[in-house]
C-alpha cells in the first residue's frame, strides 16, 4: 500500500519560514484554506455527525444482535485534523455511499424479519384482532425507531412509517416484507445514518441529544436501554443525574470499548487495514499478524489505563504489553500460553513502552525499510499534536548525496547526508532522531542490533535531551508535559468532534488541570469531558459558514 | 551443570537472570526477555532427508521400481501394451494404472478394507473375525485371521494403509517375491556422505564428501540408486520440503556461553506436540513456540561442543517422528552424532551419523504400501535385500544378523522455541 | 480498426490473481443497433450510441526527455517511455508541455499538480479544493440514464485511492478489486437483458417508494440547520436520489443483447496480495480493465475513475526496500545514460499499464467500430519530473474517438499555456455547454482546436 502519510518524501527540505511555522501544541486557526474549509468559528459542537463504521456495527449489534451480519463496503471515513471523529462533522454520503448503506440496511431489515429473529426482534404479527397488523406495526416500529433514530418517534412520523408498512405490505403480499421494507426506509434515513442534535433549552442540546453524545464518547455505540429512559425522564438535564449515567457508563465493562475506539483513532490504527509489508523482506508480517499487532496495542492499553486504571504517562515506558502466539516469532519470544495474555519483558528489555509496539513501528515505515523520518514525524504529529511544515516541492538531491560514497550501510548514514545540509537540517532535526532511536526495530517492528552487519547506533536528542536508545525516548515522552497536554486537547476534538481553536483554551486548561491532579487517568479525563457543559452546548443561531463557497460547475443544485 | 551465572546480558541492558542447576532460568518477575534467554538455542526441523552423495556420486543405472521391473519382465508383444510410443522401454503414464491392475494380479497382491474403506482395486469388505472389535486396530494376529478368512494365502496378511487395510503384497512380503528385486541397484560409487562411525577401515568404507576416509554409509549403498530419494534429497528441493510437518523434531542446545564457540553444551531432542508452519515467503515460519510431545521414548539428550559455530554431539540413541501422509514410522538411529551449522540468521542445516535400525527403516518402506512404491519406483524387495545384506550395525547374537545399517542423514531447520510439555497427550 | 477480441457472442475473460482464477463470460452489446451499427435499433428510439467518459491516473509523472515526442501533429515518434504505447498509438493524443500554473501558491508535492489537473485550480489539500473534479460535473451531465453515475476503480486494492471528489469532504470511493467489481456490476442487481418477459419487481417499486418517502419526509431537518450541515445533508439526499433513479431504471425494459450472457460467479482470491508489486499491480489492471469494458459495453456506467497508482506512486518490485517514489528522489543519475535509470524503468511500466487498458477498451467491438471510438479516456499523472516534483509540462493522454467528436493519434505540445484548456475541451468535447474553466490565473476560455472534430 501507499505509505502512510502518502505524499511524504523521504526527505524534506524546508526553509527558515517553514521551520517559523512549526506549530505549537494548540492548534490555532490556520491560514492555510484547507483548514479554514473546516474550522468551527465558535465552540459550539456539531449538530451532525455521520456514523462511523465501527459505530455502525455496534450500533446495529446492540439493537438486533451481533448475530446479524452486515455485508457491504463502508463510505470511507474522513481524518481531519487528526482524527477520524473530526471528519464525521465534515463528512455527507455520496451516491456509491448510499447505495452501499441501502443494500446493507435491506440485508439487515431481512434478517431482522425473517422466521428466526423475528419473533424476538418484532414480538407480534397480524391477527384476529389487527388483520392488516397496523398495531402491531406501531408498536413494532415506535419501539425500534426510538433505538434507531436515539429519540422518539413522533406521531406523524409515526404514522408515516406505519401507513408505508401497510401499503408496502399489500404490494408484496407480506406483513413481514411491508415491515422489511419500512426498516430499510429507517436504516438508511438520516436519523439514523447521523447523529443530528436537537436543540434543548438553555443553549445545550435536548436530553436525547445528550444521550448520544454520552455513549458514543464512552462506548461508541448507541444509547442503551437505561441511558434512553434517564432521557426520556429529563435525569440527563441535571448535574447530578448527569453525572450518576456518566459514572454508570464508565464503570460498565463496555467503556473499554469507548476507550479502544478512541485510541484507535488517535493512534490511526484503522490504517493498519491497508497495510502490507513486503513478504519478501518480511516473511514474517503476514496480514493476520498485522491484524493481531493492532489488536495487541489496543489491549496494551485497555489493560494500562482501563483495568489498572493508571498514569497514561506510563504507555510509554511500561513493559507490560498484551502479547499471543501468532506475535511470538515477530517479537521473537517464546510464547506457552494459548489466546492473549500480558507479557511482562525484563528490566532493560528493547522492548518497552508504546513506541516499541510493532502496530506503531509497522505503520510508520515503508513495504520494505524503516523510516525514521516517517516515524518520527508521527510520533510528533500523534502524541505531541506537533504539525511538521510540509516540504516545498524543489527539492535538490544533488547537493545532498554523497557521489562518493553511494553505499551507507545503516539507515542513519544514509540519513546522515541529509542532515549535512541546513536546508533539509531545519526539518529533519526534528524527525529523524526520535526516527533513528528506534532504528533497531526494523520495517516490520522486528529486534535488531545490526544493519548491513554494521552495529546500530540509537543514541540522539529529542529536543536537546540525549537518549541512548528507545527506552530512554520512551521516558523523554513520559516526562514531557506535552504529551499529556496533547491528549487532552485530542480527546476534547474527538468527543466534540471539531477542531479546536482558541476560544477552547478555558476548558482545555481546566480539563488538564483534572487530568494531571487525577494522575494522569484516562478514566478522568474522559468523565471530566463527559461532565463539561460546553460538551453540550449549542450556539444560538445556525452556525455561519466560514468557508469558502464551493462553485459548482454547470449542472442543477439539488 | 550445576553452575550459576548471574547478570546474563540481553541485548538491550543487564537482564537480572540466574542459571539453576539443570539449565532452568529463573527471570525474576518478569517473563522472557527479546530473544528468549540468551544461553538456550533451539530449533525446529523442517526437513530430515537422506544425505546423497553429491555431485560425484552418480549411478550408472538407476535402480529399478518393482512395477518396473515388472513390466520388463513381461514377454514383449505384452510389453507394449503399457509402453510409451516414443520409447518401448518406458511405462507409457496413463498405463500405469492398468500396469498396476494387471501387477496386481499377477502375482496375487490382496488388500481388503477393514473399515469400509471405498476405492479402487480389490478393496472390499472385509470379512472379520468376531473378537475383533468395531473400530479397534487390529493385532498382527488378527491380521494373519483376517487374511485367512479373506482368502489370503496361508501365514499372509498384515496391517496397512494407516492401519485402514489388511494387505499382501511385495511391501508386506518381500521374501515372497525374490523377482521384483530383480531390477535393483545398488550404489557403487566411491564417495559417499557420513563419518567413520566404526573407527575401522574396511573394503566397504567410502570416500567422504569433503575427503574423509572410513566412512560408513552402507544405508546409502543399498538405496542410493533409487531415483526418488536421491531427487527429493536434492539441496534445492530439500530445503523448501516440508516432512513429517504436524509433528516435528526440535533440537535444544543449551549452556551456551558463546554461540560461535563453546566446549561444552547439552544438546537435547525432542518431538514437538506442534506444528511447524510456513511464512509468507513459504519457508518454516522462524521463532514459533513449540510445546513437547510428552512421549518420553522420543526424547534424548547428550553432550556437545560448538567450534566455528560447527555444533558436534556425542553419540546418543535417537528415537524421531517420522509422521508424513500415510507413514507413520519413527526413525531410531544408533550411536547417532549430530552435526549441525549454527548460521548467523539463526537456521541451522546439519547430519544425523549412526545406525539405523532396520526394523525403523524396513517399516517405513513397508508402510508405503505396494500402490505408494509403484507410484516412487521403489521396489520392496530390493530395498529389503539390500538393506538386509549390507547391515553394518549392532550384531545380534540370538539371530545372528546385524540389526541396523550405517547412514547419514541432513536436516535443516529454522531457530524456534520450547515452552513446556503439552497437557493433553499429542496429537 | 479494432485489434485483439472481436466476437459476436460472450468470450470468456480469463485473470489470474494471488493465484485464484477469475472465469467471466462478457455480455457484447449486440443486439440493439441498427444495420450500420452506429446507432440504437429503431425500435429502441434510434439515438446515437452513448459516448463514455473516464480518467486513468498514474503516479509520478515521466521523465520529460524520455517522455515528450518530438514531433507534433499525427505520427508523432515514440521516445524510449512512450514505446509500450506503439500497440495502440493510433488511438493515442499526447498533450505535453501543459503547465498548471502555482501563481506564488505553493507546490504541496503530488497535490498541487492533481488537484490543478482535475479542478482547475491547485489546492493545498484535497478537502481545500474549490470545485469539484471534472468527472463529476461530466457525470452529472451525461450520467444518468445509466445503472451507476459512475464508476470508481483503483487497482490498489485501497478504496480511499481515487481522486474523484464532489467537493472537498465528499470523496468517491473506489472499488479496489476485481472481485468486488464483478459483484458491483453483475450482482444482484444486474438484470439479465434476454429475459423473454419483463414484469417490473414489485420490490423494488417498494424500496423506490420508500426512499422518496425518506426523502421527502426529513425534508423538515434541513431548516433547523446550520449552512454547512445543510449542504451535507443536501448531498446526502442527492445521493438517495440518485438511488432511486437507479430504481427506475430497473423498473424499466433492459434493451435486449442478443449476446449478453449472465457470467457465472468468480471465486474470491486469496487473501494478501503484496499489490504494491508491479507485476501484481499490472495484473489486476488488466483484470479490472475488462471488467470495467464489460460494464461499459453494459451501459452499466458511463463515466469511470480509474487509478492504476496512487499519487506519489505506491508501486514497487517485491524484494526490493526502496519503492518508485522514493527512487524518484534518491536515485543519482547515472552520468554515462543521463537520467534514473530505475525511475525511468517504473516511468515506463506505468505506460505498459496505460497501454494494456487502451487495449482491452479497443478489443471490445461496438456498432461497426469499438467501444474505444465511444469513448474519451483522459489520462494522466501528478507531475511531470518527479524528482523535483515539477508541475509544468504535467503529461496528459486522450485515448478514443468520443463518438466522432476528437482526433485521436496527435500530439500537442502547449508550450507552457495552462492545463486547464486540456480540461476546458475535453467537458467541451462530451457536450457540456461550457465555455470557461478553471480558477483565478488557470481559468481559460481557450480550448484546443487541434483536438476537435
Amino acid at each position: 500500500m501507499k505509505p502512510l502519510l502518502g505524499n511524504w518524501t523521504l526527505a524534506l527540505v524546508c526553509g527558515a519560514a517553514a521551520l517559523a511555522g512549526l506549530a505549537s501544541a494548540l492548534s490555532v486557526a490556520r491560514a492555510s484554506a484547507g483548514e479554514a474549509a473546516n474550522a468551527a468559528s465558535s465552540t459550539a459542537t456539531p449538530m451532525l455527525r455521520r456514523l462511523t463504521e465501527a459505530q455502525y456495527r455496534r450500533t446495529i449489534a446492540d439493537i438486533f444482535g451481533t448475530d446479524i451480519k452486515i455485508v457491504g463496503r463502508f463510505e470511507p471515513d474522513l481524518r481531519s485534523n487528526g482524527l477520524l471523529a473530526v471528519g464525521t462533522t465534515a463528512v455527507s454520503v455520496t451516491a456509491g455511499g448510499f447505495e452501499q448503506y441501502e443494500q446493507m440496511a435491506r440485508n439487515i431489515a431481512a434478517q431482522v424479519t425473517d422466521g428466526v429473529h423475528r419473533d424476538k426482534l418484532i414480538g407480534c404479527a397480524p391477527g384476529p384482532s389487527d388483520p392488516k397488523g397496523e398495531k402491531c406495526a406501531a408498536q413494532a416500529l415506535a419501539r425500534i425507531g426510538l433505538r434507531l433514530y436515539r429519540r422518539p418517534v413522533t406521531a406523524p412520523e409515526l404514522r408515516w412509517l406505519t401507513t408505508s408498512t401497510l401499503s408496502s405490505a399489500a404490494q408484496l403480499q407480506s406483513f413481514d416484507a411491508g415491515l422489511a421494507a419500512t426498516l430499510e426506509s429507517m436504516l438508511s434515513s438520516p436519523d439514523f445514518l447521523f447523529r443530528i442534535d436537537e436543540r434543548g433549552p438553555g443553549g445545550v442540546v435536548d436530553g436525547y441529544s445528550k444521550a448520544t453524545r454520552l455513549s458514543y464518547l464512552l462506548w461508541n455505540t448507541t444509547p442503551d436501554d437505561e441511558l434512553l429512559k434517564a432521557a426520556g425522564a429529563g435525569v440527563l438535564d441535571t448535574p447530578q443525574g448527569l453525572a450518576r449515567e456518566a459514572d454508570r457508563l464508565i464503570a460498565s465493562p463496555r467503556f473499554a470499548e469507548g476507550v479502544r475506539a478512541f485510541f484507535t483513532d488517535f493512534l490511526m490504527l484503522d490504517d493498519i487495514d491497508t497495510l502490507s509489508k513486503d513478504v519478501l523482506i518480511f516473511p514474517t508480517f503476514t496480514a493476520s499478524v498485522a491484524a493481531d499487532a493492532r489488536e495487541q496495542t489496543l489491549r496494551t492499553i485497555a489493560y494500562l489505563l482501563v483495568d489498572r486504571n493508571g498514569d497514561y504517562r506510563d504507555l510509554f515506558t511500561s513493559r507490560q504489553i498484551a502479547m499471543n502466539r501468532t506475535l511470538g516469532p515477530l517479537y521473537d519470544i517464546p510464547v506457552e500460553k494459548d489466546g492473549w495474555y500480558i507479557h511482562e519483558f525484563p528490566e532493560g528489555d528493547p522492548r518497552t513502552g508504546l513506541l516499541t509496539q510493532a502496530s506503531l513501528l509497522a505503520l510508520h515505515a515503508h513495504p520494505g525499510r524503516t523510516s525514521p523520518t516517517l516515524r518520527g514525524k508521527a510520533m510528533r504529529e500523534v502524541f505531541l499534536c506537533q504539525q511538521i511544515p510540509t516540504p516545498p516541492a524543489n527539492v535538490n538531491f544533488a547537493v545532498v548525496q554523497d557521489v562518493n560514497n553511494p553505499t551507507l550501510r545503516t539507515t542513519r548514514a544514509r540519513l546522515q547526508a541529509h542532515l549535512d545540509d541546513e536546508e533539509c537540517a531545519s526539518c529533519h532535526k526534528l524527525t529523524d532522531p526520535i526516527g533513528l532511536g528506534l532504528e533497531q526495530f526494523d520495517g516490520a517492528g522486528q529486534f535488531r542490533t545490526r544493519e548491513h552487519d554494521e552495529l546500530i547506533d540509537v543514541s540522539g536528542a529529542f529536543d536537546k535531551k540525549p537518549f541512548a536508545n528507545a527506552l530512554q525516548l520512551g521516558q523523554l515522552f513520559h516526562d514531557d508535559p506535552r504529551a499529556t497536554d496533547c491528549l487532552v486537547q485530542r480527546a476534547l476534538s474527538y468527543a466534540t468532534g471539531r477542531e479546536l481553536d482558541s476560544a477552547d483554551m478555558p476548558e482545555i486548561a481546566q480539563l488538564t488541570r483534572i487530568f494531571g491532579d487525577d494522575g494522569h487517568r484516562f478514566k478522568a479525563l474522559m468523565r471530566a469531558i463527559a461532565l463539561a457543559p460546553s460538551f453540550y452546548a449549542l450556539s444560538a443561531e445556525p452556525r455561519s459558514a466560514s468557508r469558502i463557497v464551493m462553485q459548482k460547475g454547470k449542472g442543477k443544485r439539488s | 551443570m550445576g553452575a550459576i551465572r548471574t547478570a546474563l546480558k540481553s541485548r538491550g541492558g543487564p537482564v537480572p537472570a540466574m542459571m539453576m542447576a539443570g539449565g532452568a532460568v529463573l527471570l525474576g518477575a518478569a517473563d522472557a526477555p527479546t530473544g528468549g534467554d540468551p544461553s538456550i538455542r533451539a530449533f525446529v526441523i523442517s526437513n530430515f532427508f537422506i544425505a546423497t552423495s553429491g555431485d560425484a556420486g552418480t549411478c550408472p543405472i538407476l535402480a529399478d521400481g518393482g512395477i518396473e521391473t515388472y513390466f520388463k519382465m513381461l514377454p514383449a508383444a505384452e510389453r507394449a501394451k503399457y509402453a510409451r510410443a516414443d520409447d518401448p522401454h518406458e511405462i507409457e503414464q496413463g498405463k500405469r494404472g492398468p500396469l498396476e491392475a494387471a501387477m496386481n494380479e499377477h502375482f496375487g497382491f490382496r488388500r481388503v478394507a477393514i473399515k469400509g474403506v471405498g476405492g479402487g482395486g480389490r478393496m472390499s469388505e472385509a470379512v472379520l473375525p468376531p473378537d475383533l472389535a468395531p473400530g479397534a486396530v487390529p493385532t498382527p494376529e488378527q491380521a494373519l485371521e483376517i487374511g485367512r478368512l479373506n482368502g489370503f494365502p496361508p501365514g499372509r496378511g498384515r496391517l496397512a494403509f494407516s492401519n485402514l487395510t489388511v494387505a499382501y503384497s511385495s511391501c508386506t512380503n518381500p521374501e515372497d517375491f525374490p523377482t521384483l528385486a530383480k531390477g535393483f541397484r545398488t550404489y557403487e560409487g566411491p564417495v559417499a556422505a557420513g563419518i567413520d562411525l566404526d573407527g575401522k577401515s574396511g573394503r566397504h568404507d567410502f570416500k567422504g564428501l569433503d575427503g574423509g576416509k572410513s566412512v560408513d554409509n552402507q544405508l546409502w549403498r543399498a538405496v542410493g540408486c533409487v531415483k526418488a530419494f536421491r531427487e527429493s534429497s536434492e539441496p534445492k528441493i530439500a530445503k523448501r520440503l516440508f516432512i513429517s510437518a504436524r509433528a516435528p523434531t526440535l533440537i535444544e542446545v543449551r549452556g551456551i556461553d558463546d554461540p560461535r564457540n563453546d566446549p561444552d553444551v547439552t544438546v537435547n531432542v525432542y518431538a514437538a506436540a506442534d506444528p511447524v508452519v510456513r511464512d509468507g515467503k513459504g519457508d518454516a515460519l522462524a521463532r514459533a513456540s513449540f510445546h513437547l510431545d510428552p512421549d518420553r521414548t522420543l526424547r534424548a539428550t547428550t553432550r556437545g561442543r560448538i567450534v566455528d559455530g560447527v555444533l558436534t554431539t556425542d553419540p546418543i540413541d535417537l528415537r524421531i517422528n517420522y509422521k508424513e501422509q500415510i507413514i507413520d514410522a519413527p526413525r531410531e538411529f544408533r550411536g547417532a552424532r549430530i552435526r549441525a551449522e549454527l548460521k548467523p540468521d539463526g537456521s541451522v542445516e546439519g547430519s544425523v551419523y549412526g545406525y539405523y535400525t532396520l526394523a525403523s527403516y524396513w517399516s517405513s518402506i513397508e508402510q508405503m504400501t505396494q500402490n505408494g512404491a509403484n507410484l516412487t519406483g521403489v521396489s520392496c524387495p530390493g530395498v529389503k535385500q539390500a538393506i538386509d545384506r549390507l547391515a553394518d550395525g549392532y550384531y545380534d547374537k540370538r539371530t545372528r544378523r546385524y540389526t541396523a545399517i550405517s547412514s547419514a542423514y541432513n536436516f535443516v531447520g529454522v531457530r524456534a522455541f520450547i515452552v513446556g510439555d503439552r497437557e493433553v497427550a499429542a496429537r | 480498426m479494432s485489434k485483439g477480441r472481436f466476437s459476436r457472442r460472450g468470450f470468456l475473460l480469463r485473470g489470474t490473481l494471488g493465484g485464484a482464477a477469475v472465469t467471466l463470460g462478457l455480455p457484447i452489446l449486440d443486439a440493439f443497433l441498427d444495420n450500420n451499427g452506429a446507432a440504437f435499433a429503431a425500435p429502441l428510439g434510434g439515438g446515437p450510441l452513448p459516448v463514455r467518459f473516464g480518467t486513468w491516473f498514474w503516479g509520478c509523472g515521466m521523465i520529460p526527455e524520455r517522455w515528450q515526442p518530438k514531433a507534433t501533429g499525427a505520427g508523432y515518434d515514440l521516445p524510449p517511455q512512450l514505446a509500450p504505447i506503439k500497440r495502440v498509438q493510433q488511438h493515442v493524443t499526447v498533450l505535453s508541455g501543459f503547465d498548471v500554473v502555482l501563481d506564488g501558491r505553493g507546490n504541496l508535492p503530488h497535490i498541487s499538480g492533481n488537484t490543478a489537473v482535475r479542478t482547475g485550480a491547485p489546492a493545498d489539500v484535497w478537502t481545500a479544493i474549490r470545485a469539484p473534479t471534472l468527472d463529476v460535473t461530466i457525470a452529472e451531465a451525461i450520467g444518468s440514464g445509466s445503472f451507476f453515475r459512475s464508476l470508481e476503480l483503483s487497482a490498489d486494492g485501497d478504496p480511499r485511492t481515487s481522486y474523484s471528489f464532489s467537493n472537498g469532504n465528499s470523496l468517491n470511493a473506489a472499488v479496489p478489486s476485481p472481485f468486488e467489481l464483478y459483484t458491483k456490476i453483475f450482482g444482484a442487481d444486474f438484470h439479465d437483458p434476454n429475459k423473454a418477459d419483463f414484469t417490473p419487481d414489485p420490490r423494488i417499486m417498494v424500496r423506490k417508494s420508500v426512499l422518496s418517502g425518506v426523502g421527502e419526509q426529513r425534508r423538515a431537518l434541513l431548516a433547523r440547520l446550520g449552512a454547512s450541515d445543510r449542504a451535507r445533508l443536501d448531498q446526502y439526499f442527492t445521493s438517495l436520489r440518485e438511488t432511486e433513479n437507479k430504481l427506475a431504471l430497473q423498473l424499466q425494459k433492459p434493451p435486449p443483447a442478443e449476446a449478453c450472457v449472465v457470467p457465472p460467479a468468480p471465486t474470491k482470491p486469496a487473501s494478501s496480495v503484496d499489490t504494491t508489486d508491479i507485476g501484481n499491480r499490472k495484473a489486476n489492471h488488466r483484470l479490472m480493465a475488462e471488467l470495467l469494458a464489460m460494464a461499459l459495453a453494459c451501459n452499466q456506467t458511463r463515466v469511470f475513475n480509474f487509478a492504476f497508482s496512487t499519487a506519489a506512486s505506491d508501486l514497487r518490485q517485491a524484494g526490493n526496500t526502496t519503492g518508485y517514489h522514493q527512487i524518484t528522489h534518491e536515485e543519482l543519475i547515472d552520468r554515462t545514460i543521463g537520467y534514473q535509470p530505475t525511475v525511468d524503468k517504473f516511468a515506463t511500466w506505468s505506460m505498459e499499464g496505460w497501454a494494456d487498458f487502451v487495449e482491452v477498451m479497443a478489443g471490445i467491438k461496438e456498432g461497426d467500430g469499438t467501444l474505444l471510438d465511444n469513448m474519451m479516456v483522459f489520462a494522466h499523472s501528478d507531475v511531470s519530473y518527479a524528482k523535483n516534483h515539477d508541475v509544468t509540462g504535467v503529461p496528459i493522454m486522450l485515448a478514443g474517438r468520443a463518438g466522432g467528436k476528437i482526433k485521436p493519434g496527435i500530439h500537442i505540445n502547449g508550450a507552457g499555456e495552462p492545463i486547464t484548456r486540456v480540461g476546458l475541451t475535453v467537458q467541451q468535447a462530451m457536450g457540456l455547454s461550457v465555455d470557461a474553466w478553471g480558477l483565478d490565473t488557470m481559468r481559460t476560455k481557450r480550448n484546443l482546436p487541434e483536438i476537435l472534430v
